[in-house]
């Protein structure tokens, strides 16, 4: 070996060191001083300014019920094993004064009276930042588990992370993030973060609590087969005050977030804000103190509510009574059926395979007009329909709303009464009911009805096969796979979101992700060239062209690909270092021609790319 | 989070990159990996903010220890986030701080040997490279990607029977490319017992790899 090779090889190492060595110094990273434009990385914003923002915040935070239990330093928590239990951190010493103390550091990690990832918070311990740096990393701060809840057999730990005073604001305390942690036997076995607050217009996104941290707490409802934690802390942006409640599973040694991060489409992570206290009925029922009842679906905890929904719900009128209720267990989101255009034309059977995150109904007018106007066939057909498809009802909020199906109810006349959308995410939108809303429709003529009002693909998790290359005379096939979208009634490829699938024999042996600077595409034509399988005289495999404009530069640039056995290989050109999935992109023009004698694609300007199948390389050859 | 809008960024230069996806004034500061990643998927830019906030200093220093020259380094680290932009999605690395160190590292060397050619830079890679020649009882190349494979993973296995402070100062200067002066400082030791220690594993590297039949 070559000592060149030994020290391309050691850049190859196993990522968990490279982490430690780089870990090594994170507390005092050195930087370079370039001397000149090192503020294009670092960005200074206005962090005095954000805290007065933030502190603002800080006025409507006095929300939530409070029935403190003492959790002090070295004090493992408090409250009951079953049934309610309401923990939040009283702190009786005095904050100290933010322009003389030294800072206090966490002790180390070896100490053993650790809760979670940190040490108890302790108040006197909190650095007092005076002097801003733009980044908050910069800054003294500390870590510490604000509190620690028992539930069952396990410690629930609400921990942060960079906490600080600011300088004359002695009354709040900011931290960078929130977590809930779980303890068991004094080992932290698992954690979920809480979601990231949004960036204010300029500085820190910070959490803010009153110095006491009265006005964040965590509450523990156990279940018959799982847990329930909900975290109430107060959001503190330039735009959004008020307070947040975070709920969060516990099942198996695991704490799971209940409304986690979309992770098909990076959405909005939806919280639930509870005015109401939270109060346990029967064994799984969870009511919000209005006229909503949410019913844990327990057996589906642990699971991402995008991948396995955790509510069931009941449809309530506008006195409160239960008109009906969907309780069914979700069944585990498959994927197994992947809806096409043609199939939206049936919207039964879009609803029915409907992969369902949430529903949101606009309650009253459904409710209402279930019980006044639909005939009982009518209304169990609806139901039926609604329950078979695990389609409930929440109040979650709308965002995010772009494709979906829209069920309207309508009279004989056609006017549309009220509506129900399910939309992207399968949520479904408030309806559309008209201000003079009127149910007075008891005779013949005046029969409900319910249509399709409107149909918009969605364009989550539905896709279809587009594009099919199948390799001569081999078992492979090469797939290419998009979202359907619909915008204004128009149908679209959505190509953000396009998957190069690899089969052999039928079975799925790779997937193959590109990303696409145009993501909308209605001309399927565009989809024709891009994928170029080729046999070669040392092996086979395809080249796939990122989907982008004909404007684009790399247009006609593509990567390649070795098939071997169940095995599919990015091939890379010799001087790339960055090796990642997707090979190197070389130029392979409009019109590539295959020399399978000499390992070759002879591009349009006379060039080869030649591949070497043994070491996974390709490489041009200038004409 | 705040709704942002998605940039075409394919087909821009790596300098104007870096100038759309730091903007004033959204700063992001503390995110994990996780949600930094995150980010990447719902291609937000504060992506970028929120891994120069995070690794920046890292990538810089690793950049600026094989090209010996701060504008080769900063367009390094930028070339560097432009990657990992394109990158994720698809790739969710499982850690961002070695996926954003091996794209900076893999960078800086491309540069670094092709400006080698043009008779420019310097830095520390020769000194390395010359440093690594006594592990190398072998000149000759190793072109097969399943032997290649093979010497990594015996190279994995050595790293994990290394002491923690020994390892962290071998993958230092070796994959992370920094100086003996540097590495010294970070691990609050003397220059002499960095380069003294590197020198002992250089040497049981080269020993473990035989006893695994690997002459290289």
């Amino acid at each position: 070996m070559k000592k060149t090779q030994l020290f391309d090889l050691l850049g190859e190492i196993d990522n968990k060191f490279l982490d430690e060595a780089v870990g090594a110094d994170s507390e005092k990273p050195l930087k370079i001083d370039t001397g000149r434009s090192s503020v294009r990385w670092y960005h200074v914003a206005a962090p005095i300014a954000a805290c007065l923002v933030l502190g603002a915040g800080v006025a409507v935070s006095m929300y939530f019920r409070s029935s403190p239990v003492p959790v002090g330093p070295g004090s493992q928590g408090s409250g009951s094993a079953s049934g309610s239990t309401s923990t939040n951190v009283t702190i009786s010493d005095p904050p100290k004064d933010p322009n003389s103390d030294p800072i206090v550091l966490e002790p180390p990690e070896e100490k053993t009276d650790y809760y979670g990832k940190f040490p108890m918070f302790a108040l006197e311990n909190v650095p007092t930042i005076t002097n801003t740096h733009g980044s908050l990393n910069e800054e003294p701060t500390v870590n510490a588990t604000l509190s620690v809840t028992k539930c069952g057999e396990y410690d629930v730990c609400l921990s942060a992370e960079k906490i600080f005073f600011h300088e004359g604001e002695p009354d709040t305390i900011y931290a960078g993030a929130l977590y809930l942690s779980l303890v068991k036997d004094g080992k932290q076995i698992s954690f979920d973060g809480l979601p990231w607050m949004s960036a204010a217009t300029s500085g820190w996104a910070c959490y803010a609590f009153d110095k006491d941290l009265s006005n964040i707490s965590v509450d523990v409802i156990e279940l018959t087969d799982a847990s329930v934690a909900a975290v109430r802390y107060n959001k503190a942006t330039s735009d959004e005050f008020g307070t947040e409640c975070e709920l969060l599973s516990i099942k198996d040694d695991k704490i799971s977030r209940m409304f986690g991060t979309d992770v098909t489409g990076g959405s909005p992570t939806p919280t639930v804000n509870f005015s109401e206290t939270l109060i346990p009925i029967g064994n799984s029922i969870v009511d919000t103190g209005k006229n909503r009842e949410y019913v844990c679906n327990v057996d589906a905890f642990n699971n991402n509510p995008y991948e396995t929904p955790h509510f069931t719900t009941r449809f309530c009128n506008v006195k409160g009574e239960v008109v009906t209720q969907l309780s069914k267990k979700y069944p585990d989101k498959t994927e197994s059926h992947n809806t096409t255009a043609s199939d939206l034309e049936n919207w039964k059977y879009f609803i029915e395979n409907a992969n369902v995150s949430r529903i949101e109904i606009q309650l009253e007018p459904v409710s209402t007009a279930s019980n006044l106007l639909l005939s009982p066939e009518q209304a169990s057909e609806i139901l039926d329909l609604l329950a078979s498809a695990e389609l409930e009802a929440t109040d979650a909020p709308t965002y995010g709303a772009g494709g979906g199906i829209t069920l309207g109810l309508y009279d004989t006349q056609n006017n549309c009464l009220a509506s129900i959308g399910i939309t992207t995410f399968l949520r479904v939108d408030y309806g559309h009911s008209g201000d003079n809303y009127d149910f007075n429709f008891k005779g013949d003529n005046n029969a409900l009805q319910l249509k399709l009002s409107e149909i918009i693909p969605p364009v989550t998790e539905t896709s279809e096969i587009i594009m099919t290359k199948n390799i001569d005379d081999s078992d492979y096939s090469v797939y290419l796979r998009a979202a359907v979208g619909g915008e204004n009634g128009e149908i679209y490829y959505d190509t953000t979101k396009a998957v190069f699938e690899v089969s052999r024999n039928g079975k799925d042996i790779g997937k193959i992700y590109l990303s696409a600077s145009d993501n909308k595409q209605t001309d399927v034509n565009v989809f024709n060239n891009i994928i170029l399988p080729f046999k070669m005289k040392d092996g086979i495999g395809f080249a796939i062209c990122p989907i982008r404009n004909e404007g684009s530069p790399r247009y006609k640039c593509a990567t390649f690909y070795k098939l071997e056995g169940d095995e599919v290989t990015a091939l890379y050109a010799p001087t790339d270092y960055a090796h990642v999935d997707a090979g190197t992109d070389m130029y392979i023009g409009t019109d590539p021609q295959i020399v399978p004698e000499e390992n070759a694609i002879v591009t349009d300007d006379g060039n080869k790319l030649v591949i070497d199948f043994q070491n996974n390389l390709i490489s041009v050859v200038e004409n | 989070m705040n709704n942002s809008t998605a940039i075409p960024l394919s087909d821009i230069t790596a300098e104007a990159f870096s100038e759309r996806v730091f903007p004033c004034g959204n700063e992001v500061t503390g995110l994990t990996d996780t949600e930094i990643i995150s980010l990447f998927n719902s291609r937000d830019e504060r992506a970028l903010s929120a891994v120069s906030e995070k690794y920046g200093s890292s990538c810089a220093r690793i950049a600026r220890n094989i090209l010996k020259n701060d504008q080769d380094a900063e367009e390094c680290v930028n070339d560097t986030y432009l990657k990992v932009w394109e990158s994720i999605p698809p790739e969710r690395p499982t850690s961002l701080c070695a996926y954003v160190t091996k794209i900076t590292r893999n960078k800086a060397i491309d540069r670094y040997r092709s400006e080698r050619s043009e008779k420019r830079g310097g830095g520390e890679v020769p000194l390395i490279i010359d440093e690594l020649e006594e592990c190398v009882t072998d000149s000759g190349s190793v072109e097969l990607a399943a032997e290649r494979r093979e010497i990594l993973k015996a190279i994995n296995e050595f790293l994990e029977s290394l002491p923690a402070p020994k390892r962290i100062a071998f993958v230092s200067r070796y994959c992370l490319c920094e100086t003996v002066a540097s590495i010294a400082k970070r691990l609050g030791v003397t220059q002499n017992s960095v380069s003294v220690n590197l020198g002992r594993t250089r040497k049981a590297l080269t020993e473990f790899l035989k006893r695994k039949g690997y002459e290289i």
